[in-house]
């Protein structure tokens, strides 16, 4: 028998907990008692900060290794050796909270959580033992690791005419599993493309606690169970061929921006805001779609904070706050120069030169190749068994049209900003595909169901936002005697 | 946020509708990506090797590349001439070859005229059955990989 896989498994669970340590002394940095999203966020923003901290190494030519990495957040450590036994305190708390949790779950409860981490540990096993085969993955996204790895720096001059790596891609995901393969020393490809697996556990964590406070128990976990085991999501964490791209977490970026946007509108916590800037920037430091992301939320906190008159009162205690969120913003601006500045701009997505005639044409392509894509894309035929379709538009678009209606029902604004924030963004796709000057069929068969799996965790935590009122009001009427409804 | 207890009786029903829904849906993710997790082998996957896992791609060119990889200096220049243009895209053996072979200089032409430089150490001839090894002077075959769709000759420079 060969160990080679669960000593993998063991590694990607230490980088996990290494990457929540990071992210928790830095969370504690901004706000010493965080809201419980927050911290189930905390692992994804020690990832990206471990990544950050190797573009900056590369910088001012601090070498790479595991010395240099974990320097910096040692000396935190050491000098808040004070706060230390408070915050494992509170983690005690946290797990053993959790732990005494699990005895009281329902029958159905606790068969939803079993299969949610079974479903879970699946993902991990495949990420660590399947082969990549991927072509973003094996083109893009790993060669860069490995590339940036190698250098020791994020410089595209070594392969700067290979235009077809889209080199204007920002680089966080690359320098997310260069930070890995800095930890373990050496560049390993097919362990590199597990480092989706963090997305994976915070994306669950952070629904399971924000949707736990926003709706009752069972509910929160059968939302959280849609979110793991989509069907949809199955490429990229289960069969393969979308292992080591972007989309799925961009996806979870998305996700958690639109969450604590709205968790700021519910509590008018400056580091909810926060967090819903961060996430955004992060969002856009993944993927070129993250750009417009950003924009529409900054955009939409402004118009929030302004309408709510949040913004007449800022309070001395807030400014540390502004400042990280205008720090979050800066490696966006600084990979948008050094695009610009190397000329690794790729050739324009949109081009309005189209004939308007043909624009009809063009729209009815790209809704029918849509609604196509459950026929294209289908699992289970391998054997001759009869095609199951893995590809969740029509879910996807009902639970979309669900929201808005309850939204537009009960007259709930709060949960509207969240869902124009979606509707934006999901029109900013159509839009660019009407208007690409590429071959549009090419383009929606190699992006149209990764731009699903974009969407499709915020489109899942809306329909928990826009049922939040209601399961509110049921509880207001009182929890049933047998079993109190509560958060998880 | 509004009072909760105002909400309409079209409000509730929506509510439930919403919570069908999601349970449905629910149910329909446990049963699609279930059978699609059983239809993966777990236990075979963790007993075995994800090198073995990996090098058993159904790519005979991305196989090749694997013992390539094994068999030629950390740091050689290599040239790979591809000479298979029905078997996959010419970019395919472009990003193929210097993602496998990286940390190695990797060039990739499909022109036979181009493929040898002074400073090339290790030529990579991608070719059909029936096309016969160029055989350049001054190199000396490492391996021949036979399929039915392409056959990888590795030279590496003599001396």
């Amino acid at each position: 028998m060969d160990f080679t896989v669960s000593l993998w498994i063991l590694i990607i669970f230490l980088y996990v907990a290494l990457c929540y340590a990071v992210g928790r002394l830095a969370v504690d940095l901004l706000d010493p008692e965080p809201a419980p999203t927050i911290v189930a966020g905390a692992a994804l923003v020690g990832a990206a900060l471990l990544g950050l901290q190797l573009w900056l190494y590369g910088l001012v030519r601090i070498p790479w290794n595991q010395l240099t990495l974990l320097i910096p957040w040692l000396a935190i450590g050491a000098v808040r050796r004070d706060r230390l036994p408070t915050l494992v305190r509170q983690e005690r708390q946290r797990f053993a909270g959790l732990a005494r949790m699990l005895p009281r779950l329902s029958g159905l409860e606790a068969v939803l959580v079993a299969a949610g981490t079974m479903v879970v540990l699946a993902y991990l096993l495949s990420l660590v033992a399947k082969p990549l085969f991927g072509f973003d993955a094996i083109a893009l996204w790993l060669f860069k690791a490995k590339l940036y790895y190698g250098q020791q720096s994020v410089s595209l001059q070594a392969v700067s005419h290979d235009v077809g790596r889209n080199l204007d891609y920002p680089p966080l995901l690359s320098l997310m599993v260069a930070s890995l393969y800095t930890l373990i020393g050496q560049a390993n490809d097919l362990l590199g493309k597990a480092v989706t697996f963090i997305f994976v556990l915070v994306g669950a964590a952070a629904s399971l606690t924000a949707l736990g406070r926003w709706l009752d128990r069972p509910l929160a976990i059968t939302f959280t169970f849609v979110l793991v085991a989509m069907p949809m999501f199955a490429p990229a964490l289960l069969t393969g061929p979308y292992f080591g791209y972007a989309d799925y977490p961009l996806g979870i970026f998305m996700m958690l921006s639109l969450l604590f946007f709205f968790e700021g509108q519910t509590t008018r916590r400056a580091t909810s805001y926060l967090f819903a800037v961060v996430f955004a920037a992060l969002a856009a430091l993944t993927k070129n779609e993250g750009l417009p992301l950003l924009a529409i939320v900054l955009v939409l906190l402004a118009i929030h904070l302004g309408v709510t008159g949040q913004l007449r009162s800022p309070q001395r205690r807030h400014w540390p706050i502004l400042t990280v969120g205008v720090l979050a913003i800066i490696p966006v601006i600084a990979w948008r120069l050094y695009v610009s500045l190397a000329g690794l701009e790729i050739s324009p997505q949109v081009s309005f030169a189209q004939p308007l005639s043909q624009l009809p044409a063009r729209a009815s392509t790209i809704v029918r190749f849509v609604l196509g894509l459950p026929r294209i894309m289908t699992i289970g035929s391998v054997d001759g068994d009869r095609p199951i379709s893995y590809v969740d538009i029509q879910w996807l678009g009902l639970s979309f049209l669900l929201s808005g209606l309850l939204l537009a029902v009960n007259r709930f604004r709060t949960g509207s900003l969240v869902y124009t924030a979606i509707a934006l963004q999901a029109a900013g796709y159509f839009l660019v595909l009407l208007f690409t000057p590429l071959d549009l069929l090419f383009q929606l068969s190699t992006a149209a169901s990764r731009l699903l799996i974009q969407l499709a965790p915020s489109v899942v935590l809306m329909l928990g936002i826009a049922l939040s009122p209601l399961r509110a009001a049921y509880r207001a009427e009182g929890p049933s005697p047998e079993r109190p409804a509560r958060g998880v | 946020m509004r009072n909760p207890r105002t909400f309409s009786a079209p409000g509730r029903l929506l509510s439930i509708v919403g919570v069908v829904f999601i349970t449905a849906w629910a149910v329909r993710s446990g049963v699609v990506t279930g059978a699609a997790l059983l239809n993966e082998h777990p236990g075979a996957l963790l007993r075995g090797s994800p090198a073995a896992a990996q090098s058993a791609v159904r790519e005979a060119f991305a196989q090749g590349l694997l013992k390539i990889n094994q068999r030629i200096p950390a740091h050689a220049s290599v040239m790979v001439l591809w000479e298979v243009k029905g078997y996959a895209p010419f970019s395919y053996a472009f990003f193929w070859s210097t993602f496998w072979l990286y940390p190695r200089k990797v060039t990739v032409t499909d022109r036979p005229d181009d493929a040898l430089s002074p400073t090339t150490d290790v030529f990579v001839q991608v070719h059909s059955a029936d096309q016969q090894p160029l055989s350049p002077a001054g190199y000396r075959v490492v391996s021949d990989d036979s399929g039915p769709a392409l056959t990888i000759t590795t030279y590496e420079r003599s001396g």
